[in-house]
């Protein structure tokens, strides 16, 4: 199978479990792994009562309990009181790994890359909390309303020194991003369109960490952006934006991207039905990211062990498997270590993502990672050992475990002759410390690294 | 001879083991209890159960308990015991697997030496317990004194017994030295004489400290005989510890004495009480203790537990001519340098006392640190000339104030105030006396309201709220210039406002006293409170921490510490909740701990004390 003789009425027509492609603890993995952090062996076996169409609508569905919200508050308040973006980092891994809406917070992580915005730049955590908050609102809402909310966020206007913004000067740097990152992507406007476009946004400014529209500073004059005449107030013009054909294929690109596969990059007729689904409902996202998750081309072979992990997916999804918690301020530094920190993306273009994840370094760094996480003495599976987890779990041989990573873990087929070493490892030792070796290095395997 | 035969190898190889089984017939104790250790030692033993006249001349270190069994009751029955095994946390603890593997560990070792293991530990250590290291032999030594002998021996069966079934047989050799049957496993070595177990790790230091106890405890030697005994003097007759013995006084619980003339020619510990300490914090605290232990022949720690409070005593000899010129700041040049009284206000949750002389300090800083410290002087030097118009710091600013200096914290509340933070600190000040108050006074005034000027613009730069100054006439001669935070609409009425709402920075001035406050509503109080009468028993520092006051600050931040156990260990909102209510009960037990500096009759003292609640 080969992603260019796809057929675009195929990929995304909605998967019917088969024979060859059943739906079955391996398929109910992939989907929770990439619409959320993983899941637990539970989580999976409650899946597969659901058809996968079920699954995915309850997923999109999903919504934070009051329960959560309330908890995640008193972290939040903690978080704002110290002005620590690394306790924020930490507080949004912690709500990674127990959200009850995995889904929205996989959501609210792609466009904290979509519209990235750095803590290191706007040093102001309430201001990079009230931007996570933003995402978080419109993640699987409406993407006019969250083009619109963003252009006015201080923390995205100040890290793209958009600040202030004049008649007599207009500033062009938010219009170029607007068009080239979040919404059209290259080639899809002019120079001019940016020049008309920063005449739209003049008298938008941010004042003691506040946004104003100071209409003294507005350029009244007429404009035109993207062909189209008469347009005055930055609102409008993101509407133009958002309206034109190519923002819905620049965005399902990303999401098919950021759900289906790395590489390679989607051709426009294969995306054309997705685009035209998210222009007929009115650049809704929920109904496009349900219909990618419940596609035909999802539960391929085409998607399934085709993307990167992130790190983001390798640390939150490794404890969330095995129902574990940890340091989440060493998890958050890990994250940021191994080049996706929370809060400090790399640039306005945000994670480049797919390959990029790995090098030699972060290649090391992961699989330290997967050891401080599984013999750091804060970490617990299930509030216990991993030994214990297994035990309670009714794991008991390194058989047993290879098939549990297997099936819960791994995008792929783990290689027999790593089995068969840590067959030998476990002869070995005895006492329950293989349960760890065994984990570890089953997840510092090649194969570990796609999802 | 086969038995001494048996030892001399065991000797080469550091030996001297087990359990002994001979049980000489208890009679007068000439380094023990008995009549003729009272006509031997008489006006030098510390209580007199001390078994330091076992221990050679060269021990550099030497610690004894006296009433084992006591201190042991001590804790065993303490009241605290009963609360905290009522606790559900206690009680969750002892269900996990933990705690249930060391218990079976703990059945185990019961039923090896067929008794509960708190009599177990009472037999061993009924009578005392002995610790030394030897720097002759260069080896450590400890001599528990059981119950009786019999009990010693029996225990000491069992446990050679319990060493066979836990332990490769292949590390458990048994021999005899002088009759006495002595053991070695792993590389330890145990005798039993009498009512006393040896166990030392090296075979020439046991063998030193058994014939001092066969030669005086069994032969009953007389007091004179001491002097020609094998192996030479005891530790009794070294005149540093004969010091130490008539400083520290009569019978405490636990006490321990270091010979710094002998310790001090090894050249790292001669550097470190010789060497400049090189940081300015730690010259501040510990600056003086180290000329004076640089001078000292012995240290020593006592430590004294009854019900409600447990004390540690460090003391060393004390000479004023010890401390150099430059460390005049730390005692005051006569030596008679006092922290000040300070008043106790509500909810104080810390105070500091101390005597130190900061001008003395800047000025000498060329003596007292190194170049690099002295480059960062100079800098901060000429950036608080700039500061404070032009004056210099260390001889017109530093040198204003008195070297009396008090640091207090206590609680704050904001229980009708708002903004609120969510972060609530306490409030902190420093008292000071002003050596001329008429010119200083309109001086540290202005600087003050400069400081809150330069605040202000730095504050604004950063989109930071802003300070407005104040002032409070209180009564004639009382003056408080206060600045607080103005908050912006949105801070009005929250109770989630940032940490600059914990601080109203002012300064307060009354005759001679000097308050600078992190909030007006502290230097307030401390300027408006009564000065306190001296007592008589004023030290160089003292410093308290208030089980009461820190329990309502943990308490006002509750929500905050369980979202940063939640962060830091990956907890449950309840785990988090239970463990911050563990820690408020646990502090709940205490009343306060406390630290004094101090010295007298030629004794330099640092005493800690932790008092809990009845």
């Amino acid at each position: 199978m080969n992603l260019m003789n796809v057929e675009p009425s195929w990929a995304w027509a909605p998967y019917e479990p088969s024979l060859e492609s059943p739906w079955n603890l391996s398929a109910a993995a992939h989907l929770f792994r990439r619409a959320g952090f993983g899941a637990n062996r539970q989580e999976l076996e409650d899946a597969l009562k659901l058809s996968p169409s079920e699954v995915v609508a309850d997923l999109v569905r999903a919504e934070e309990t009051s329960d959560f919200q309330t908890e995640m508050q008193s972290l939040l308040r903690a978080a704002l009181a110290t002005g620590n973006v690394r306790q924020l980092a930490a507080q949004w891994a912690y709500r990674m790994l127990h959200t009850p809406a995995p889904l929205l917070e996989k959501m609210t992580l792609f466009w904290h890359g979509h519209f990235a915005t750095s803590a290191v730049k706007v040093n102001d955590v309430r201001l990079m909390q009230t931007q996570n908050t933003l995402l978080r609102r419109h993640a699987l809402g409406n993407f006019k309303e969250l083009a619109i909310e963003i252009s006015r966020d201080p923390a995205m206007l100040l890290y793209l020194d958009s600040a202030t913004n004049r008649k007599s000067h207009p500033n062009e740097n938010y219009a170029r991003e607007i068009m080239e990152l979040f919404c059209l992507g290259e080639g899809n406007y002019t120079e001019q369109d940016i020049r008309e476009l920063a005449r739209c946004f003049t008298g938008w400014e941010i004042k003691r960490n506040r946004f104003r529209f100071n209409r003294y500073q507005h350029d009244s004059g007429e404009k035109t952006v993207l062909g189209i005449p008469g347009v005055e107030s930055g609102e409008e013009a993101i509407r133009v934006v958002t309206d034109d054909p190519n923002a819905p294929r620049f965005i399902v690109r990303k999401l098919v991207r950021f759900f289906v596969l790395d590489e390679p990059e989607p051709g426009d007729e294969l995306l054309a039905p997705l685009a035209a689904q998210l222009r007929e409902n009115a650049m809704d996202i929920g109904p496009t990211v349900q219909r990618i998750l419940a596609s035909n081309l999802f539960f391929s072979p085409l998607a399934r062990g085709r993307k990167v992990r992130s790190p983001v997916e390798l640390g939150i999804g490794f404890l969330r498997v095995f129902d574990g918690s940890t340091d989440f301020f060493q998890l958050a530094d890990a994250l940021d270590q191994l080049g996706q920190g929370l809060f400090t993306p790399p640039s306005v273009k945000g994670w480049d993502g797919g390959r990029t994840w790995i090098n030699s370094s972060t290649l090391l760094g992961r699989a330290n990672l997967i050891h401080r996480m599984l013999n750091g003495e804060k970490t617990r599976f299930g509030k216990q050992s991993l030994a214990d987890y297994f035990a309670a779990s009714g794991v008991d041989s390194i058989d047993e475990v290879a098939d549990f990573l297997q099936s819960s873990l791994f995008a792929v087929p783990i290689p027999r002759p790593a089995t068969e070493r840590l067959r030998e490892l476990a002869r070995k030792n005895q006492d329950s410390t293989w349960v760890n070796l065994a984990v570890h290095a089953f997840c510092t395997l090649p194969e570990f690294q796609v999802a | 001879m086969v038995r001494l035969n048996v030892f001399i190898p065991l000797g080469a190889m550091f030996c001297l083991f087990s359990v002994i089984f001979s049980t000489p017939a208890p009679a007068e104790d000439p380094i023990g209890d008995g009549p003729q250790a009272t006509s031997r030692f008489a006006g030098q033993v510390i209580g007199e159960l001390s078994d330091a006249g076992l221990f050679p001349q060269s021990s550099v270190f030497f610690a004894e308990v006296n009433d084992p069994q006591a201190l042991i009751s001590l804790l065993l029955d303490h009241p605290l015991r009963e609360r905290v095994e009522s606790l559900e946390a206690y009680k969750t603890a002892i269900t996990t697997p933990a705690y249930r593997q060391f218990s079976l560990g703990r059945m185990m070792v019961e039923g090896q030496l067929k008794m509960p293991w708190r009599e177990a530990l009472e037999t061993l250590l009924g009578r005392g317990l002995a610790v030394g290291f030897d720097t002759e032999t260069n080896g450590f030594a400890a001599i528990l004194r059981g119950k009786d002998p019999a009990s010693m021996k029996l225990l000491g069966d069992r446990l050679l017994e319990f060493a066979r079934l836990t332990g490769n047989q292949d590390q458990i050799t048994e021999g005899e030295y002088r009759g006495v049957p002595a053991a070695e496993v792993n590389n330890v070595r145990f005798a039993v004489y009498q009512d006393r177990l040896l166990i030392t790790n090296r075979g020439d230091t046991g063998k030193w400290i058994l014939d001092r106890m066969i030669d005086h405890l069994g032969a009953k030697k007389s007091p004179e005989a001491d002097q020609q005994a094998p192996g030479g003097s005891s530790l009794l007759d070294n005149p540093r510890f004969q010091s130490f013995r008539a400083a520290v006084g009569p019978a405490t619980q636990v006490h321990a004495f270091l010979d710094l003339q002998v310790l001090g020619q090894s050249p790292a510990v001669s550097a470190a009480l010789r060497s400049q300490i090189g940081n300015p914090v730690a010259e501040l605290l510990v600056g003086g203790v180290q000329s004076a232990l640089a001078q000292a022949g012995w240290a020593s720690a006592q430590l004294a537990a009854d019900a409600e409070s447990i004390k540690l005593s460090l003391s060393t000899p004390f000479e004023l001519d010890s401390i150099p010129e430059q460390r005049e700041y730390f005692f005051g040049p006569e030596g008679d340098g006092r922290g000040p009284i300070l008043p106790q206000l509500p909810e104080t949750i810390f105070t500091l006392s101390t005597y130190r002389n900061f001008a003395d300090v800047w000025l000498r800083a060329g003596d007292l640190f190194d170049a690099n410290v002295n480059d960062g002087i100079a800098q901060a030097d000429a950036s608080l000339t700039t500061l404070f118009a032009g004056r210099d710091f260390g001889e017109d600013i530093l040198a204003a104030f008195e070297p009396e200096v008090g640091f207090v914290a206590i609680r704050q509340e904001f229980a009708n105030t708002t903004p609120r933070p969510t972060i609530k600190l306490p409030a902190f000040a420093m008292v000071f006396e002003l050596k001329e108050p008429a010119t200083m006074k309109r001086e540290l005034r202005r600087i003050f309201q400069s400081l809150v000027g330069f605040l202000n613009v730095v504050g604004s730069m950063n989109g930071q709220r802003q300070l407005e100054l104040g002032s409070e006439g209180i009564g004639e001669g009382v003056e408080v210039i206060t600045s607080s935070f103005v908050p912006e609409q949105e801070d009005i009425g929250s109770t989630e406002a940032q940490l600059v709402f914990n601080f109203s920075p002012s300064v307060a001035f009354r005759g001679k006293q000097f308050v600078i406050s992190s909030s007006k509503s502290l230097a307030r109080q401390l300027i408006e409170a009564p000065r306190p009468e001296p007592t008589g028993i004023q030290v160089n520092t003292s410093a308290t921490l208030h089980a009461a006051g820190l329990q309502e600050i943990l308490k006002d931040n509750r929500e905050q510490l369980i979202a940063q156990i939640m962060l830091e260990n990956g907890n449950t909102r309840e785990e988090g909740s239970a463990l911050i209510d563990l820690l408020l009960t646990a502090v709940g037990y205490f009343n306060e701990t406390s630290f004094t500096l101090g010295h007298d009759d030629g004794t330099l003292k640092a005493v800690w004390q932790m008092k809990v609640l009845p």
